[in-house]
């Protein structure tokens, strides 16, 4: 007896539903490990002003949280107001931010303040910021209501 | 010379079926994607990218012409603003007022002087409008405690 020696095809198929589920799964894993500093940040209601478009987020940018009370949060850590200093200087050399020679700092600071908190609080923190060399600081709004 | 080709299966229609575990699979996907990203897209923006303290503001002008000065009293939990001493009524009042004044300068200085009590809300009420006006230089101070000026009364709005 004679067998068919006929070749068995098999049919190329590319399944695409495995490959899409990697890719969105990638893109799940990279959309949450790039929000983590902004997961670090505190909830604070910030006032619900227009402002300008946020820039890109810059190394040697230093977030400040400031609550309703006045207490301070520096990279999801609480800091008292005296420590502060301290946490500028050190953020300034991790980013080697540049001292102008005249003891100002080149370093972009975001305040975020709750829209609550008052003014006293405010001023009592520019005054820190002032004395560590920065003179030019930004506050965070809600981008309007 | 005719090449004759196989014969083409004719696909049974019982055969056909759609993947619905997979499709459902990437529909979750894609539910769950939306569901974190729009969770993380609370828009967030900035406000004055020029705020300096008040003594920083007169260092680095070194003009004869004395900065625009905004003032906020704080009285029965309201927010009231003057403008170099004359009380501005509504937040259109204020912005309004600003920009007139903004015209007749050369210099783009003002000065957010706010009381210790009031909100940091208002502060950035004075700061935003002021940008709106065309303000570039926007210093912040407290004003003193002792109210050496007298918290404007509320204007009434005439219309």
């Amino acid at each position: 007896m004679r067998l068919s020696q006929r070749a068995v095809h098999y049919e190329a198929a590319f399944d695409l539903t495995p490959m899409i589920d990697v890719v969105f799964l990638l893109i799940i894993f990279f959309s949450l490990t790039s929000q983590f500093s902004a997961v670090d940040r505190t909830a604070v209601d910030l006032p619900r002003e227009t402002g300008s478009t946020r820039t890109v987020e810059a190394p040697s940018e230093i977030v400040i949280d400031m609550d309703a009370t006045g207490a301070l949060t520096v990279d999801g850590r609480s800091i008292a107001p005296d420590a502060l200093r301290a946490a500028i200087d050190r953020h300034a050399s991790l980013a080697r931010s540049v001292r102008e020679e005249d003891g100002s700092l080149a370093m972009d600071v975001l305040v975020r303040a709750d829209r609550r908190c008052r003014n006293e609080h405010l001023d009592a923190l520019g005054r820190v910021l002032a004395d560590a060399g920065v003179r030019r600081w930004k506050l965070a709004t809600a981008g309007g209501t | 010379m005719r090449v004759v080709r196989g014969r083409r299966r004719r696909l049974d229609p019982d055969s056909i079926r759609l993947p619905l575990i997979a499709l459902i699979d990437v529909v979750l996907f894609l539910l769950f994607y939306f569901v974190i990203a729009a969770s993380f897209t609370g828009e967030e923006n900035e406000l004055a990218t020029t705020l300096a303290r008040e003594s920083a503001v007169a260092d680095g002008r070194g003009e004869a012409e004395p900065a625009v000065l905004v003032d906020i009293g704080w009285a029965d939990e309201e927010a009231r603003f003057s403008v170099d001493g004359r009380p501005v009524g509504a937040r259109a009042d204020l912005v309004e007022t600003l920009r007139s004044i903004r015209g007749e300068r050369t210099d783009r200085t003002i000065i957010v002087r706010a009381d210790p009590n009031a909100p940091i809300e208002a502060t950035a009420a004075a700061i935003q409008l002021a940008r709106e006006a065309g303000f570039v230089e926007i210093g912040f101070a407290l004003a003193p405690t002792s109210a050496a000026s007298p918290i404007p009364a509320p204007i009434e709005d005439p219309r």
